[in-house]
């Protein structure tokens, strides 16, 4: 029924008002407003004893799941620069071919069919917006066909992104550094690189009110592109997790398979762990100081709360999570409820077997 | 006991009255209404026999080894193509026919399932229905439903040939609505009661007839060695002939007299139900079909793997004229699952054609009455190994089509009014082949890239047999000496792309008369094909061939204006008057447009087509009028395409669909789609003394209708120059491309570049 939302740094009073004026818009609600009194006051003494202390308010509006930091330029806000980008005349002349949607050939020694068409739309939104396709891909694609492997062109983030750069590019060696602990890179999996699991051309942090599911629907979409054999009913090594693909859609893989400690609100980490060495604690999650409060849900409780008001939230709160998401006093009345009937059960019980006895009392007396 | 006492206490009376509340309907719904919808709409019932006969337990298994026998060898044979020289190949051939693991593979399971239950007669669905009560679907998500068979199968078009069903149809009507949306009134549509111009009738008034044709060179084959006379056929002779009182009918070789030849024809020939009509009572949102007409339905058409296509022709009985069908037991032991020859048997005709040379149920045209071979193509493109690439692969038709029960799917894209089982099912190049198909050329990203663009089918088929029908003249017969009938004109005929195949933006979406929809994603917005492409022939090859053929109609019918004939045919608005064109502009602009702008549009092959046929101009609209239908038997015999007319109009059901009930039921709704405001006009378009109304006038349609063509798949497709130069197969300002745009797409320079390649 009622579900208390992930703690939030504000003061209780903001809370309130909120509140209040949120019950008052929606007249159904209203009605509900001295019971939600009752559920403050539970979650504000929840919030003093919850997790807030590895969480700060003020750190990220807008984290990043995947690999680079925030952007530090907003390609959609910024206009391109005339003759950047695509626009760029030899960007055209590539984009002659490359438009083209279904524009792919499958490899011939995976069989995986690998993707060669350009979306210019999600280029001009992605924090590459500003790059000529030459600026990366520089050499062997003056003339058609190109040369055949594109192996060839040892392409890798961190050339670039080494140090801050003036133009404000992320530094990912910290990335690198965590990659170089991680299962992909340990385990020697052949030709495993950032461009794996990240698309240069499309690539951009999420934004402030993607909703959690989308968030988790495109992280995992990239671990599952591979790790197909995760989508069965009883996944390889997850025979121990029980509904496997309610897991899937609703919390990152990344979750469980990065280490707890040292977690940063902005990203997950890319040390990603091998499957002994992966959280199998249910508690973890599963609890009222969840592990996903400190990044799956870090942003999510303040946005909620201002778009659909702090009662609805309560109420249809849509990311229900058993152990996290709890509410204390409804444990209390809840305890309460069975206390009654298990009362109620036993003076039924003593009630009859009290009348029993009265009348066999009262038969005895009138037989003698 | 006296009936008065049924009523004597006030308890008896309240039972009585109870038991008539729930006895009454009952009756009405299954003896009275049944009764009077047969009265009422002309149709026919009654028990169906056909020519079976039990076997004795040693002729069973005389057949049992033939059969087996005969299986055997096919498949030994297919295993040792690989030894070249023949008499190895033979002694290969015996050592397998004796060898136990093969034996065992090969053959036919129901043989044995037979002698277990005893059964040396088949006696059509009943016989099946024994075991077969009920069937285990197994639906697209994996779920798996047990059904009643018999229900299952008349529930299917196959059996209805229509479908009243909510989203049945990716069909807009000319008023913008889809047919039988969500919300509408829904109205039974398909084959059953949608007349078309290729075959110039329907169902209800083309299900069976016995033509009496008058070869004059006699005919090939089997009848060659019949009596045919060479004498010139009289009235008394056709009449004797018709009036054969045999049961059975009568025939080549029967001899009759004066050089007459008795020709079966018809839709039936190709369908299920073994009735005098179709199940017009499935119309209906009440009744069913009567289990007379039940047990007529054909499985073995679909089942046996040797069903002989030579027991397909029109038997007449007492009641009327209806179809025959093998009930041998040698097509029953032969069961099974359907097979790529049970679905061609009927759909080769509208694929490959009866002319193609590979269709097999055309060289098996009748023991007698031979079923007329159609010499025109529908559509021209047939599935068989010699001229599919799929077929050749060994892959089964339901590999693609995959069936639920006996509901088949077609896909979900469709242009016409072709009733669908599981509309929403994928029958798709794409579930297979993914968005990657081609593998081995250098430039394979590149062709790949084109499938954002183009149907598979635009490259990889290349044309139509050369027999595919564009335009058909039913107004104006020519005489057919070989097969000694009158048959429509084909006007002009053609496979070739820009002459009978053409190519029109698709999203899966069409029109009431088969017209594809769809738009041009990156285009000027000028892509309009049902005021430009469909509604028009530019091609001069196209219309100097119409010209002749016109030229050469007008030595048969001197009335002919060669100019306006030619006019006609190849600008079909030209019929339209100036207040008519501007209502179909303003219709086009402010109905189609979003059945034309919506979801993923692609380049896809079609093939055209038009008819002239007489039309009731009392219902017409922009985009052409009611067709009228022909009936076959005065439409071969005579020549006379206006009796013919006149003839198939004096069907009941014609005559009801001119009344009220009628009108109200499903024909008002039927003209707001087809375009034609107002609704139906009832005035019956014939005469006091059985003639055609003034109202009735020869028209063409007032644009091509497009038909969908997906088979006869050749591995190598057009190459990129039949497209990417000036004057390709592809009229990209026709499909609605910028100039900008057409000057890069027919440019050389691209294509200059790739042909460096060796």
């Amino acid at each position: 029924m009622f579900s208390l939302p992930p703690p939030d740094p504000r003061p209780i009073t903001r809370w309130l008002v909120i509140g209040l004026f949120q019950a008052a818009r929606r007249p159904r609600l209203s009605m509900l407003l001295m019971l939600a009194l009752l559920v403050l006051t539970g979650s504000a003494l929840a919030n003093a004893v919850g997790p807030a202390a590895s969480y700060t308010a003020a750190a990220v509006p807008a984290p990043a799941p995947v690999a680079a930091a925030p952007a530090p330029t907003d390609a959609s806000s910024a206009p391109m620069a005339e003759g950047k980008g695509l626009l760029k005349q030899e960007s055209q002349n590539c984009m002659r071919c490359h438009w083209m949607e279904t524009m792919a050939y499958r490899d011939r020694e995976t069989g995986k069919i690998v993707n060669l068409s350009i979306d210019g739309d999600a280029y001009s939104h992605s924090v590459h917006a500003e790059l000529a396709c030459s600026d990366c891909h520089d050499r062997g694609f003056s003339s058609y066909p190109h040369r055949s492997s594109s192996a060839d062109e040892a392409l890798n983030c961190v050339d670039c992104h080494e140090g801050r750069q003036d133009d404000g590019a992320p530094n990912l060696i910290g990335v690198k550094h965590e990659f170089e602990k991680s299962v992909h890179f340990t385990e020697g999996v052949e030709e495993f690189s950032c461009f794996s699991c990240h698309n240069p051309h499309t690539f951009h942090p999420f934004k402030p009110g993607v909703s959690i599911l989308e968030v988790v629907a495109e992280t995992n979409g990239t671990c599952l592109d591979c790790h197909t054999e995760l989508l069965t009913p009883v996944p390889k090594g997850h025979e121990w997790l029980p509904r496997p693909q309610a897991h899937w859609s609703s919390v990152r893989c990344l979750d469980c398979h990065t280490p707890l400690e040292g977690r940063i609100p902005d990203r997950p980490s890319h040390n990603v762990l091998a499957a002994e060495e992966s959280n199998q604690l249910c508690v973890e999650c599963h609890s009222k100081g969840s592990a996903l409060l400190s990044q799956l849900y870090n942003y999510r409780a303040e946005q909620a709360r201002e778009e659909d008001g702090f009662f609805s939230q309560a109420i249809y709160n849509d990311a229900y999570i058993v152990g996290m998401t709890r509410n204390a006093w409804m444990d209390r009345i809840g305890l309460a409820v069975i206390f009654l009937m298990i009362l109620g059960v036993a003076a039924h019980g003593y009630g009859r077997y009290y009348s029993r006895r009265r009348q066999e009392n009262s038969q005895q007396e009138n037989s003698q | 006991m006296n009936i008065r006492s049924l009523f004597a206490t006030k308890t008896r009376r309240r039972l009585a009255i109870v038991l008539a509340v729930i006895l009454v309907p009952a009756v009405l719904y299954k003896v009275a209404y049944p009764l009077f919808f047969d009265a009422y709409t002309g149709v026919k019932n009654a028990p169906l026999t056909y020519d079976t006969r039990k076997l004795s337990e040693a002729e069973f298994n005389q057949l049992a080894l033939e059969l087996t026998e005969s299986a055997r060898r096919e498949r030994a044979e297919a295993t040792v193509t690989e030894e070249r020289d023949a008499f190895a190949r033979e002694v290969k051939m015996e050592i397998l026919m004796r060898t136990p693991s093969f034996i065992r593979e090969s053959g036919y399971a129901h043989i044995e399932y037979f002698r277990e239950a005893g059964i040396l007669e088949y006696k059509g669905p009943e016989t099946c229905l024994e075991c077969h009560a009920t069937i285990d679907i197994t639906h697209e998500d994996g779920s798996v439903e047990t059904v009643d068979t018999l229900d299952n199968i008349v529930n299917t078009v196959h059996f209805k040939f229509q479908s009243a069903e909510g989203g049945a149809f990716s069909t807009y009507g000319y008023d913008g609505r889809q047919v039988n949306a969500e919300g509408a009134r829904k109205i039974p549509v398909g084959k059953i009661n949608r007349a078309c111009g290729i075959p110039g009738s329907f169902s209800w008034t083309g299900w069976a007839a016995l033509v009496a044709s008058r070869p004059e060179h006699g005919l090939e084959g089997e009848a060659e060695q019949s009596p045919v006379s060479a004498d010139p056929p009289t009235a008394e002779g056709i009449t004797l002939a018709l009036n054969d009182p045999g049961a059975e009918g009568h025939g080549v070789g029967e001899g009759v007299a004066d050089g007459v030849v008795l020709r079966s024809e018809g839709c039936g020939q190709c369908h299920i139900g073994g009735n005098y009509h179709p199940a017009t009572e499935k119309m209906m949102p009440v009744g069913d079909v009567p289990g007379v007409a039940k047990e007529g339905i054909d499985c073995l058409i679909c089942h046996a793997a040797e069903y002989d296509m030579n027991q397909r022709y029109v038997i007449q009985d007492k009641k009327g004229l209806r179809w025959n069908q093998d009930r041998s037991m040698r097509a029953a032991m032969t069961v099974g699952r359907a097979t790529n020859q049970n679905c061609l048997n009927c759909h080769q005709h509208n694929m490959g054609g009866d002319a193609y040379i590979h269709n097999v149920a055309a060289k098996h045209l009748g023991d007698k009455h031979q079923r007329l071979l159609h010499t025109g193509a529908k559509r021209g493109n047939p599935f068989s190994p010699e001229s599919d690439a799929h077929a050749a692969a060994g892959i089964k038709c339901t590999d693609c089509h995959v069936p639920e029960g006996h509901k088949i799917p077609r896909g979900r894209k469709g242009v016409d009014l072709v009733a669908s089982d599981l509309p929403h099912k994928e029958v798709s190049c794409e579930s297979c082949h993914s968005q990657a198909p081609h593998n081995v050329s250098d430039h394979r990203a590149l062709l790949n890239g084109h499938v954002a663009r183009l149907a598979c089918e635009t490259c990889h088929i290349p044309q139509l047999e050369d027999n595919n029908v564009v335009l058909r003249d039913w107004v104006h017969p020519t005489w057919d000496a070989e097969e000694g009938i009158w048959t429509p004109t084909d006007v002009y005929r053609s496979g070739q792309p820009g002459e009978g195949l053409m190519y029109l933006w698709f999203n899966g979406n069409g029109t009431f008369l088969a017209n594809a929809l769809g738009s041009n994603p990156e285009g000027d917005g000028s892509y309009n094909p049902l005021m430009e492409q469909i509604a028009r022939i530019d091609n001069p090859d196209v219309i100097a061939a119409v010209r002749a053929a016109a030229e050469e109609l007008k030595q048969q019918y001197p009335d002919i204006n060669v100019d306006e004939y030619v006019e006609m045919a190849t600008n079909p608005l030209s019929q339209l008057s100036p207040e008519m064109l501007e209502k179909r502009r303003q219709m086009v602009a402010d109905n189609l447009g979003k059945a034309m702008q919506e979801g993923e549009s692609r380049i896809y092959p079609f093939k055209p087509f038009n008819a002239m046929m007489f039309e009731d101009m009392n219902n017409q609209g922009p985009f052409g009028a009611m067709i009228l239908p022909f009936d076959y038997a005065v439409y071969y015999e005579t020549g006379d395409a206006r009796a013919a007319v006149a003839k198939a109009i004096q069907d009941p059901i014609v005559l009801r669909m001119y009344q009220e009930p009628f009108k109200l039921y499903m024909m008002d709704e039927f003209m707001a789609y087809f375009g034609v405001e107002g609704g139906w006009k009832t005035i019956y378009p014939l005469t006091a003394d059985k003639t055609l109304a003034p109202q009735v006038e020869p028209h063409w349609m007032r644009q091509m209708g497009t038909l969908m063509v997906n088979h006869g798949i050749q591995r190598k497709g057009h190459d990129c120059k039949a497209c990417h130069q000036p004057d390709g197969i592809l009229d990209y300002a026709a499909l609605g491309y910028t100039p900008e745009r057409i000057a890069e797409l027919t440019s050389n320079e691209i294509i200059a570049e790739i042909e460096i390649e060796p």
